[in-house]
This record gives structure tokens, sequence and C-alpha cells, in this order.
């Protein structure tokens, strides 16, 4: 019975590359679909409207390169663009650290998991102006609970939001908390994927909880590191909602990034032309970005 | 034997630790939720107080009546279960391909490709909202399902994220699988699904909580009460001056608690996952 | 798909009966962009099943869209597929008349035979044809059908507190106003009498409302007569920057960051805010009363305000139906309803004055001196490219108030920055700025 299986399939294999060429361009095809008729458009038209000059309907003018001049020589899109990356270099990695020490601690076989998983997943599901006006008492410079904290054990009040040397880092704090849910689940996801036997085996040759940390957990769930930190950069430097909440990009621009900086131009100061010139220069970054982070980081990357 | 003496009361210890630190770190994680829940039980004047007030003084269920006389939320609710069931369907059929051709398939331009997906999420949003209206009302699709739900059908965090889960799985299987006659395709669908079931839960959830919340696309591109979203009945309690917050939470709650169930069900794949690849692997 | 079938299918059955009824009068049906909600959500609905009443054949579609108002209508009119009308917020039209989206009522419809005579629009108030006429070009793009303006709210059992007659304020000048916010404010507990909004970006607007009527009242302006620059760097206008710089840090009066909803945790008692938050007051468990804007250097007092006004789109389906509609909402009976139902003030002062709203008003506590308020409304200058300026503006104005700045050289920089602004758009836009003289000309 095997045999004669053996044998029919042998067939097609001879013509394996061309047979994965076929079926790799299959398998796209709906993505291709899709891009054809919801992508290219969409891109090839704000290119366009990046050298023009158009308020929100009416007239296209085209002024060649004048928009990214304008936005090179704007002093307000260099400091959005520092926020932004600051925001970035700060939470990418923090918040994976963190994700993945959670999403440990809750792969445990403990009573109360399923309780615990779904209480870090509230955040991601919480009405947006219920966190707003939570965050806000926490970190309310009088009467906020964490001020309150500090004081208790001594230490002075921090103007959480009011502070511009401050603000930015309870962005990120927040932004920590807002997304750990989901990067947990992933992660959670990954674990699940580590197989028993490699521990015990390890447990066996002695290795401590480090060791096993160090030599088993972390180059088994690098491929899920190495898609967090493409992602949380990518996601980093288009940093919008999270901001919109706490600061709205205050106190005196200190919480002020890029993505802000499009969207003021695009909808309050209505330059559609010069707001998607800003987007193209936000996409050049992220993408330059992101393929020297996939060069860097799939080195440290582990695949079966 | 004494070893394991020894080593009781340090577990003890251990699984006390853990416990504390994950209790600490969830009371932080549902305040939100608790203010939003005990806000909807609350009359207008016990929302803000001099003093924090957590729990109102007696629970004013009238709120939600209240709530659900001003917007048909029956029928957002089937529209936003209905949307979110179509485009978490469709985005699984399509990234579940489209990621097993970019991990498990050698072919020319692949790798091109697969920055291409990655390359989608670079242009900001904001830009593609405009055009996007465009193709849609060119398609006459304004004010249908399709609008809802076909433009959301392409992820590419979901293309990622089930690529790098496949690519953890040992390429002897699949070699395996083929020398026992299981076609090319057959691959995806008898060792890559059932291996990853825990990637498909995540991006499966992560869509159907994406669409539950989106709030902004869905008014763009529809028109009619019967067209909207769930999300929809929150904001009819807060226009630009004025906010209704005990009606709001209300409506916030009648929107968000259905969701945590559904996560709370949705969790038993990745318990199922644990298991499987616990036996298995 | 066939339930909607269905649906549409039995409304056409319907039309066709109802139509055979009436003798073949064809149904048009008009939309409207809106996001309005609660008690204006049911003006709207009680104005539109009057309409329904007086014209039969014109249905009426209200499309609430919330928050995406403006990018919906943006993208709407990009596909040439736009609603017949639109309310918009404040400030807003001027930018769709710019850009040929609107129709230029004045010219279209208002002096047509089925338009307004010179006495109906001179029964609007002084305000809001100001507002209609100087924020764009003289001419009416839209009919205001909301007044808005702001007073000062203040918590009524914390004034008593401290010593002041709630129902009896002597409070009338700048000094006598700092000195009032100064015995309100208890810094050390975190209470203060007034919260100074110095907000940048989307709420940068709130500050401009809050903060240039007292530019005004110390004799200055924002923008020059001529509209080539600003005049925020006068030093009348300093001077109201330094009003709130000595209302902060020398009658430590105010504070600039209050807890979010200070006002209703009693933690800020003095706030600005407008007619529609009435029924939100009433239902805080301390007594508040209503206060106008104190009187400044110059001896004049002022309030600011503005008009919502409703537009017809220049793709529109049925433009005359439209502007049929809008003329029904504006008619004294109707707006009055309106008003009284919605809780925005009315926009005619034959409404103002009729025995429905004056009954209002007497049983409505604080109403009377938003209304009030109206009297001494201005409405913001012409400002080209008014949000890039007033951000520029702001941002200086909060570093002065954190101190982080000096102040002249502060509101020099921003001065200049701003008529480069200024500049730029009008060698953009020469022929605009051609028809906007002619019109403040004929003004004047």
């Amino acid at each position: 019975m095997m045999a004669v299986t053996r044998a029919k399939r042998r067939l097609p294999r001879l013509s394996t590359k061309t047979e994965q060429t076929v079926l790799g361009y299959l398998c796209l095809l709906p993505t291709f679909a899709y891009a054809a008729v919801f992508l290219v458009f969409p891109v090839i038209y704000s290119l366009v409207l990046s050298f023009q000059r158009w308020r929100l309907y009416g007239n296209q003018e085209w002024v060649g390169f004048d928009n990214y001049r304008r936005i090179f020589t704007d002093s307000v899109f260099w400091l959005s663009l520092k926020n932004a990356g600051f925001y970035a270099v700060i939470f990418v990695p923090l918040s994976i650290i963190i994700a993945l020490l959670v999403a440990i601690l809750l792969n445990q076989k403990i009573r109360g998991m399923n309780f615990y998983r779904t209480a870090y997943f509230v955040p991601v599901v919480s009405s947006t102006v219920a966190v707003a006006v939570v965050w806000s008492f926490l970190f309310d410079t009088h009467y906020g609970l964490v001020n309150e904290w500090l004081s208790r054990i001594g230490l002075g009040r921090v103007g959480w939001l009011t502070d511009p040397d401050v603000a930015m880092f309870s962005v990120i704090i927040f932004s920590i908390w807002k997304s750990l849910g989901s990067n947990v689940v992933v992660y959670l996801a990954a674990l699940q994927g580590v197989p028993q036997q490699l521990y015990e085996a390890a447990e066996i040759d002695g290795a401590g909880r480090w060791g096993r940390f160090r030599y088993i957990t972390l180059p088994m769930v690098s491929p899920t590191t190495f898609f967090m930190l493409i992602m949380g950069l990518i996601g980093a430097l288009q940093v919008f909602e999270q901001i919109m909440i706490m600061t709205g990009g205050g106190p005196m621009r200190a919480t002020y990034v890029v993505y802000m900086y499009m969207y003021d131009y695009a909808f309050r100061y209505s330059e559609m032309g010069y707001a998607s010139a800003v987007g193209y220069i936000m996409a050049i970054i992220i993408f330059v970005l992101t393929v020297i982070n996939m060069k860097v980081s799939g080195k440290f990357v582990h695949y079966e | 034997m004494t070893n394991v003496k020894s080593i009781r009361p340090k577990r003890v210890l251990q699984k006390a630790g853990i416990h504390a630190i994950l209790l600490a770190g969830a009371v932080i994680m549902v305040l939100p939720l608790f203010w939003m829940i005990t806000t909807s039980l609350k009359e207008m004047w016990e929302v803000f107080t001099p003093e924090m007030q957590w729990l109102p003084e007696a629970p004013v269920w009238r709120n939600y009546a209240d709530a659900w006389m001003y917007a048909p939320f029956g029928r957002y609710y089937f529209n936003t279960v209905f949307v979110s069931i179509s485009v978490v369907a469709l985005q699984l059929i399509i990234c579940g391909l489209a990621a097993y051709a970019l991990s498990r398939l050698q072919f020319p331009g692949r790798d091109l490709v697969f920055l291409g997906v990655l390359g989608t999420m670079m242009l900001p949003g904001t830009l593609m909202t405009v055009p996007s209206y465009l193709i849609l009302h060119w398609l006459k699709w304004i004010d249908t399902y399709y609008a809802l739900i076909v433009p959301s059908v392409f992820n590419a965090f979901g293309i990622f994220l089930l690529r790098q889960f496949f690519m953890t799985i040992p390429r002897e299987l699949d070699d395996a699988a083929i020398i026992d006659g299981c076609s090319r395709m057959g691959i995806l669908w008898r060792i890559l699904l059932p291996l990853s079931k825990a990637a498909f839960a995540t991006v499966g959830i992560f869509t159907f909580m994406g669409q539950w919340n989106s709030y902004i696309w869905p008014l763009i591109v529809t028109n009619s009460e019967e067209m909207r979203m769930i999300s929809v009945g929150i904001s009819m309690f807060k226009d630009q001056f004025v906010t209704q917050w005990t009606l709001m939470m209300a409506a916030s709650t009648t929107a968000t608690l259905p969701l945590l169930i559904v996560f709370l069900f949705a969790q038993r794949f990745f318990i199922e996952g644990i298991t499987l690849t616990g036996l298995k692997g | 798909m066939f339930k909607k079938l269905t649906a549409s299918l039995l409304v056409a059955l319907m039309c066709l009966t109802l139509a055979s009824a009436v003798g073949f009068a064809q149904t048009k049906t008009i939309t409207m962009y809106h996001a309005f909600t609660s008690n204006t959500l049911l003006a709207l609905r009680n104005l539109i099943n009057d309409f329904q009443k007086e014209f039969p054949n014109i249905r009426v579609r209200a499309e609430y869209v919330g928050d995406a108002l403006n990018q919906k209508i943006q993208a709407a009119v990009t596909a040439g597929n736009p609603p017949d009308l639109a309310w918009l917020h404040s400030g807003e039209h001027s930018e769709y008349a710019r850009t040929g989206a609107i129709y230029n009522l004045s010219e279209t419809f208002i002096s047509g035979p089925n338009g307004l005579s010179e006495e109906e629009l001179n029964d609007f108030f002084p305000i809001m044809k100001t507002y209609m006429e100087y924020n764009y070009d003289g001419n009416w793009w839209g009919l205001p059908v909301n007044a808005t303006t702001m007073a000062f709210v203040y918590n009524a059992d914390m004034v008593r507190a401290a010593g002041y007659d709630p129902d009896n304020l002597q409070v009338e000048t700048w000094e006598e106003f700092a000195e009032f916010a100064a015995s309100l404010t208890n810094a050390r507990d975190g209470v203060y009498g007034l919260h100074v909004p110095v907000y940048t970006g989307g709420m940068a607007s709130y500050f401009d409302w809050f903060f240039r009527p007292f530019i005004w009242s110390a004799g200055g302006k924002y923008v020059e007569d001529d509209l080539q620059k600003v005049a925020f760097d006068s030093p009348e206008a300093k001077e109201a920057v330094q009003f709130f710089y000595d209302l902060i840090y020398t009658y430590e009066g105010g504070t600039l960051s209050p807890p979010s909803q200070a006002f209703d945790m009693g933690k800020v008692a003095i706030h600005l805010d407008g007619p529609w938050s009435i029924p939100q007051f009433n239902n805080l468990r301390f007594e508040w009363r209503a206060m106008l804007y104190p009187v400044g250097p110059s001896g004049q007092r002022f309030h600011p305000s503005a008009a919502e006004p409703v537009v017809i789109f220049k793709d529109a389906k049925y433009p005359e139906e439209a502007w049929e509609f809008l003329k029904f909402w504006v008619r004294p009976d109707n707006l009055a309803k309106w008003a009284i139902t919605s809780g925005y003030l009315p926009t005619r002062r034959s409404v103002m004055d009729s025995p429905d709203y004056m009954k209002v008003i007497e049983e409505t506590p604080g109403l009377a001196v938003f209304v009030e308020g109206l009297e001494y409304g201005a409405t913001a200058e012409i400002t080209p490219e008014y949000n890039k300026i007033v951000d520029e503006y702001t941002a200086a104005v909060e570093l002065i108030l954190n101190q982080k700045a000096d102040l002249d050289e502060a509101i020099d920089t921003a001065a200049a920055k701003s008529n480069a602004i200024i500049a730029q758009y009008w060698r953009d836009n020469p022929q605009e700025y051609e028809d906007l003289m002619k019109v403040l000309q004929n003004g004047n």
C-alpha cells in the first residue's frame, strides 16, 4: 500500500521547483487581488498628491518637490520626528521584554490562569474614553493615585502629564499597559509551541532556571521576538491614538509626534498634499529602518 | 527524599509570589473596566466627586434602559457580529494561504512579496481614507456590508505572524507527510494548521477585536442606521461639547462585555494548543 | 440582502400607493450629515416630523456621522457623492466655500423668488450676520441654526465659602476677576479658582474661545484690519497674556493643569462653558451660577460667539428641496422649537424675544446670563490659515504661562512666523484677498 502511493507521488516531485512557484503564486492570488483593488490606487493616489498643493477639494496644483522641501525646513517636523524616534527607542524593547516576562508567568499551570489571562487582555478591549479618564486619575499631579503612592514612600510629586521632561515617559508607560495584553497573547501562543521535552532534557542536564530561559525559551521564541521587533518599530513610529488619549501632543509639544504632525496638516490645516508628502517621508524612513532591523535582528532568529 | 521536603515550602512560596505579582498587575489592567462598569450604574452626580468614588451608592439600572432606548443596539450587535465573523473567516483563509507560500514554498520573488506585505503597513492609514472611499464608491459598495467587510480582509500583521509560526514547525514533518502521500496543500491543512492553532486563534481574536471596536471607518462608508456597528452606539452619548458619562458607560459596557466573554471562550484554543504540542512534540 | 430587497419593495409599493393618492407627485429624498446627539438629536427628529407634515413630497434622511464628519464630507465630496446638506462645526464652512464645494446661498437661493427678505435676514442677530459674512467673502454660504456663546460658570458653594454672595456677585473688572479667582484657590489642597485652558492641537480652538475676548477687552485685535499681519503682538494683546501670567503667579488664582473634569469634581471653581451644558450642571451636587466675561482695560466686555451653519453642497441631488428644508428650519416658529429642545441659543432676534422662549429663559436658571453674553458677543476676526495661526499663538502662550519663555520674545516670534504664513497664503490666493478687501471696505 505504502509503496504504491510512494511510486505514484514520485512523478510530480520531479518538477518540484515549477510546482512550488505555481503553487506559491496561487496561494498569494487572493492577496494580490486585494492589493490590486484596494492598495495600488490609494498608494499612487497619495504619491501623486504629495507633489501637489491641494486644500480640500477643488484645484489640484502641481508643485514638484515643494512640499518635501517645506517639510525638511520645518523645525516642527524635525521635532515631531525626534519625539517619535525617542518613543520608539524606549517603547519597543521595553514592551517586548515585559510582554515576554508576563507571558512566561502566565504560561504556568497554576490556579486562576484563565482569569489572569483575561485580565491582562482587558486593556486591549477597554473603552477608550474610560481608559482616558482612569489614567488621568492615576497620573494627576495633585490627586493621582501614582503620586499618592509615591508620597507614601517619601517621594515628591511628579507632573506626569504636565512636566515636558516626564510626559513622554508617561505616554510610554501607558502604551505598554495598553499593548501588553496583545503582545502577551502572541508570546503565549509561541511559548506553547516549545516542546516540554526540551525543558525536561535540560533539567536532567542540570540547567537552572536562567539556563533554561537563555538556551531554550529565548531561541525557541526568537521568531516571535523578531516579529514583535519589526511590528513594534513600524507601529511605534506611527504612534498616534495613545498620545491623543493621554496628552494631545502637549505639554509644550513634548509628545507631539510625526503622525500627529501629518494628521494636523491633513485635517486641521487642510493641506492634503503636504500631509501626503509627510506620509511618504514617514513610509520611507520606516521602510529603511525595517530593512536594517530585519538584517540585524534576523541574525539572532532561530528557525527549525 | 530529603530533597522533596525542602523543595515543597519553596514551591509554595514561589507560587504565592507569582500570584502576588500577577494579581497586582491584573488590578491595574482591569481598573478602567471596573470604572466603566461602576460608572454605568451611577447617578450623574456620582461620576466626578471631590473624593474618588469607585462605587455607586445604589446601582442605577435605569441607565441601561435609557442607553438602549437611544439607538438600535440589537441591530448594531447583529451587524457587528456578522461583519466581525465574516472578516475573521476571510482573513484567516487569505492570511493562512499567503503565510504558507511565504514560509514553506521556494519560488522566485518570494522575499520581495514578503517585504511588500510588510510595506503595506508603512504608509499612514490616514492617507488611505479618501482613495479607499473612492474605490468603494466606484464599486457602488457604499452603505453595504461589502464596504464593511471586503476592505478589511487583508491583514499584513496576520500574514507575518502566521509565517513566523509556520517557520518554527520542523520541515521534516512536511517531508514525512509528502512521502506518506500528502499533497503540498495538504501540508497546510494537515500539519501547519493543527500545529499553529494558537497562532490562528491569535490572529482571529485580534481581528475580531479590531472589527468590534472600529469606529471611524464604518461611519465613513455607511450611511443608514441599519448598517452601523456597535461603537457608533457608544459615540451617541458624546458630542462636541457634552458627554453623558453614565449612559455612555452603560453603552460601553454593553459593547465590551460580550467581547470579554468571546475572549474567555477563545482562550481554550490556546490551552488546547498546549496539550497538542505537549503530546506530539 | 433579501431583507433589504423586501424592504425596498415594500417602500416602493407604499410610495406607489401614496403617489397615486397624491396624484403622482414624486417623492424626493434629501440627505443631511450631522453629529447631533441626545437633546439636539431629539430636536432634529421633531423638526423633520414637522417638515414632513408640511412637505409630504420631500423626505429628509438625517445621517449621523459623529466624529467622522469632516473626514466623511471630504471623502464624499471628492467622490462627487456628497449629501444634500450638512451641519458644520463653527468655523469650518469657509474652507468648503473657498474650494467651491458648497452653494453660495446668497447668490443662489436667498436672493431668489423662494428666498429670504431683507427683513428676515436682518432678524438674525448682527453677530450671526457678521459671522456668516466675514467668514469668507461677504456672502452667506450657509444658514446659521445654532448660536454659540460661552460664559463663566461657577461653583456657588465654593463661592459662598470664600465669602462672596453668589447671587449678588460684584466681579466686573479684570482685577476683580483675578481677586475672585484667587480667593477661591487653595493651592496646597490642589483647589483652584480658574483653569486656564492652554491647549495646543485639536483643543487649541477651545483656548482661542476662552482667550480672544480678553485680547479684545484689552483693546487689542487678533489680526490687523488689512488681513496682512497678525495683531496679537500689540501692547494691548500682550497685556492680556500678562494678565493671565499675573493671575497664575501673582494672584495665585489659577492653574494650567487641573485634573480632568475638575469643575464637576469641585476642584476648580470657575469654568468656561455653554448653555448646552445646563442640564449637566443641574445634575451636579453643588449649586452653580453663571457670570459674564469681566470688563477689560478698554472699558469693554466681550463674549466669544459664533454660528453653527447648515450648508448645501454643490453636487447635491436636490438643492432646491434642501433649501426648502433649510428655510423651514430657520423659520421663527420652527427655530424656537429647535432652540428650546436642543439647548442651543436661537440665531434670530424674533425667536429670542418670542413669549415661548422668554418663558424658557425664565424657567431655566443660568440661561439668562448666556443670552446676555450673546449681546456682548464678538466673532473671531477673519484669519487666513486659522488653525496654523492659532497653533503658533497658543504654543507661545503655553511657554510664557509655564515660565519657559519671555513674553515679548515668544509672542514676537510667533507673530513673525504667523505673518510669514499669512503672506504666503495671500501670495497663493491673490483673488480671494481682493474679494475680501472689497467686502470689508463696503462693510465699513
